[in-house]
């Protein structure tokens, strides 16, 4: 695709490049506000919130460093879907584990009502 | 910022319009006169340019002495 040619003055693209900065900052804090509302409202998925706000977080940061809007979006992006696959892993790997030692415990349970009403 | 008179005598020396000198320098005339009431503080290239259309030095356009408190050139 034929890049087009900058027509901006650059007194404009100064004020372009401030327009975009302050929106950029009140999109984030406005989702930031929005991630949290629902949290307490409708109770998400941690795994979602957590990726939202990790990708969020790393938005910022890289943004704030580069000053790179598109960039710094694709990089939130990313870092969401990855943080959210991993939180999604690792609560699915715990709640493997503990459910497999609530069964362990339940039929340890089993057992000793059995054994008792043996002796019995 | 204050207004930058220098910018606007050495325009007038040279008969020139704020539109004839952003033409000459390759900005919009909303460019030079921001600049010319202060509230525009320009990039050493447009500096540089202007200077160079005016016929003027860097020190002669956009020197605004020294802070209060400091002696002044």
């Amino acid at each position: 695709m034929k890049k087009q040619k900058n027509r901006l003055d650059e007194m404009q693209e100064q004020k372009l490049l401030q327009i975009e900065h302050t929106g950029c900052w009140l999109a984030f804090y406005g989702m930031f506000a929005a991630i949290f509302v629902q949290i307490f409202l409708y109770g998400r998925d941690f795994e979602r919130v957590a990726g939202g706000i990790s990708g969020m977080i790393f938005f910022a940061i890289k943004y704030r460093e580069y000053h790179m809007l598109w960039e710094a979006a694709a990089s939130g992006v990313f870092i969401s879907i990855f943080s959210f696959a991993i939180y999604f892993a690792g609560l699915s790997v715990v709640s493997y584990f503990h459910r497999e030692r609530t069964k362990r415990l339940e039929n340890a349970e089993e057992e000793d009502a059995e054994n008792g009403e043996k002796q019995d | 910022m204050a207004r930058n008179i220098a910018i606007k005598v050495a325009r007038a020396e040279k008969d020139m319009t704020q539109k004839a000198l952003a033409e000459a320098v390759g900005v919009s005339r909303q460019t030079i006169n921001a600049i010319e009431q202060g509230e525009y503080n320009p990039t050493i290239r447009l500096c540089r340019a202007i200077c160079r259309v005016l016929g003027k030095s860097l020190d002669d356009l956009f020197w605004t002495g020294y802070e209060e408190g400091n002696e002044e050139k």
